[in-house]
């Protein structure tokens, strides 16, 4: 018999053992199953049963457990609450001082205050005036032209944002009276705010005018407006004269007397004219030769 | 106590779903998987030639093992694999413990064989129960694991493999010479 032969006998034998194998442990799982059939037939003991005391045990603990989570979320998170009053409450509070240091609030209150007192109507203007001072802080000096027209601008929506405030946060109908006063004198205000933007603007024109003429003009000089006397005076003194510059109805020139001294003029346009090559070619002439040119 | 498995929509949800529900926080959760696994446990301790008092005990320690560790809990197996893994544990831990206290081996607890008239072959139920438990306490600690939880809890030879943290090959084998064992046992006891 050959080794591959030996080989193949053995393989063989490992089968058939392997099967004998399979088929025991088949019988084997098959009789306990078959003795385990008998006891589920039967009543099942209530020795198998964990006791009702066991039962309990174990469910309170499993209800414990999870009872006590929710509570350790809750510790966890216990600084919320005091943290969120204490915000709620310095909130509360800053905007009550905020309302207090409001001067239509104190307009409010100081009417409120006097409300029995304030039969007397002399006394009544006062508190209006004082009211009014209050509002706004504004001198009736700030009418000049150095009130800057933010400030004009200002005093009409400040005091439309001061009546809407208060009628937000109050909304008390006692301080009705109060509240009508404030906003007629909030109207007055407004109009005078209007006359003085206008006044101002007109001021600042002025102003502006003022400050370009000053800028084009040499300075030191007087400005005199020429007349036919004044004319024919320096054209009888032989005096030169140079152009300086040209406005809407008027030329500026300098005119030079015979002593040197150097004096600004304002030229009518109507009487005289300056044609553009004198304008540009910036030279002495005589006198004589500006009134030959006006003349023609 | 309430019969949670009345209901077919509690009985559609998986044990999975169940821990994992409890693991939120849902006692509910929690009660119904009890209801479902707990005479499985018990006979799982009762089997291993225990005192009715110690199985409740260790039925206890290992339900509470289960609660103490829901938030731990992560669905990589069956939860009758997990439950009976901790079982199991517990069973080792109080085995050493008594081992190390107590020289006193499981079997002393066993009662007497019982006589079997071969003639009639008409055994009580507490006569075969007794049998059986007698021929159980002979297994080797590792073969009696195997039978118990193939036999009594149904697990598959994978499962168990997984339970014991053995080769699967190893299972195979307590397994066959555990029911090799019984079946030599309890011979007189098949009709």
């Amino acid at each position: 018999m050959s080794t591959k032969d030996k080989k193949d006998g053995h393989q063989g034998d490992h089968q058939i053992d392997q099967q004998l194998q399979n088929k025991q442990l088949k019988d084997d799982e098959a009789f306990i199953q078959s003795l385990y059939d008998d006891l589920a037939s039967q009543e099942p003991s209530q020795e198998e049963y964990p006791s009702k005391e066991m039962d309990e045990k174990i469910l309170a603990a499993a209800h414990r457990s999870v009872g006590s989570s929710p509570k350790l979320v809750n510790t966890k998170r216990a600084w919320y609450l005091p943290i969120a009053s204490a915000a709620s409450v310095i909130l509360v509070v800053s905007l009550f001082f905020n309302q207090l240091n409001d001067p239509v609030m104190q307009a409010e209150m100081s009417f409120s205050g006097n409300s029995p007192a304030s039969s007397n109507p002399s006394e009544v203007a006062e508190q209006e005036e004082l009211v009014s001072e209050q509002l706004y802080d504004v001198s009736p000096s700030d009418n000049s032209v150095q009130a800057s027209t933010e400030m004009l601008q200002a005093r009409p929506a400040m005091s439309v944002q001061s009546k809407e405030s208060l009628l937000k946060h109050k909304g008390i109908n006692k301080n009705q009276q109060a509240m009508k006063r404030i906003s007629l004198q909030a109207k007055e205000e407004r109009k005078q705010s209007k006359q003085l933007q206008a006044s101002s603007y007109s001021a600042l024109n002025d102003e502006k005018q003022l400050i370009e003429t000053s800028k084009a003009v040499p300075e030191q000089i007087s400005v005199i407006v020429m007349t036919q006397e004044l004319f024919d005076k320096l054209v009888h003194m032989n005096s030169f004269w140079l152009f300086v510059n040209e406005e809407k109805e008027f030329y500026h020139i300098e005119v030079v007397e015979q002593d040197s001294e150097k004096m600004l003029y304002k030229l009518d346009k109507k009487t005289y004219y300056i044609n553009r090559s004198m304008q540009k070619n910036k030279t002495k002439r005589s006198l004589k030769e500006l009134g030959k040119l006006t003349e023609n | 106590m309430t019969s949670f498995i009345t209901n077919d929509v509690e009985q559609s949800i998986t044990d999975e779903a169940l821990m994992a529900a409890y693991a939120e926080g849902d006692s509910a959760s929690f009660d119904l998987l009890y209801h479902r696994h707990k005479v499985a446990v018990h006979r799982f301790f009762l089997r291993q030639n225990i005192s009715l008092a110690v199985a409740e005990e260790l039925c206890h320690d290992t339900w509470l093992k289960v609660i103490n560790a829901r938030k731990s809990y992560q669905v990589t197996a069956l939860f009758r694999t997990y439950l009976f893994t901790i079982a199991r544990r517990v069973l080792i831990d109080f085995s050493q413990k008594k081992s190390s206290t107590n020289e006193q081996s499981f079997n002393q607890e066993i009662e007497p064989e019982i006589e079997v008239d071969d003639k009639s072959k008409t055994v009580s139920n507490h006569q075969l129960k007794q049998a059986l438990t007698n021929e159980i306490s002979k297994l080797t600690f590792e073969q009696k694991q195997v039978f118990l939880l193939k036999q009594d809890a149904g697990f598959t030879i994978e499962q168990i493999a997984k339970i014991t943290e053995q080769h699967k090959e190893k299972v195979k084998s307590n397994w066959r010479y555990a029911l090799q064992k019984m079946r030599e046992g309890l011979r007189a006891y098949v009709n």
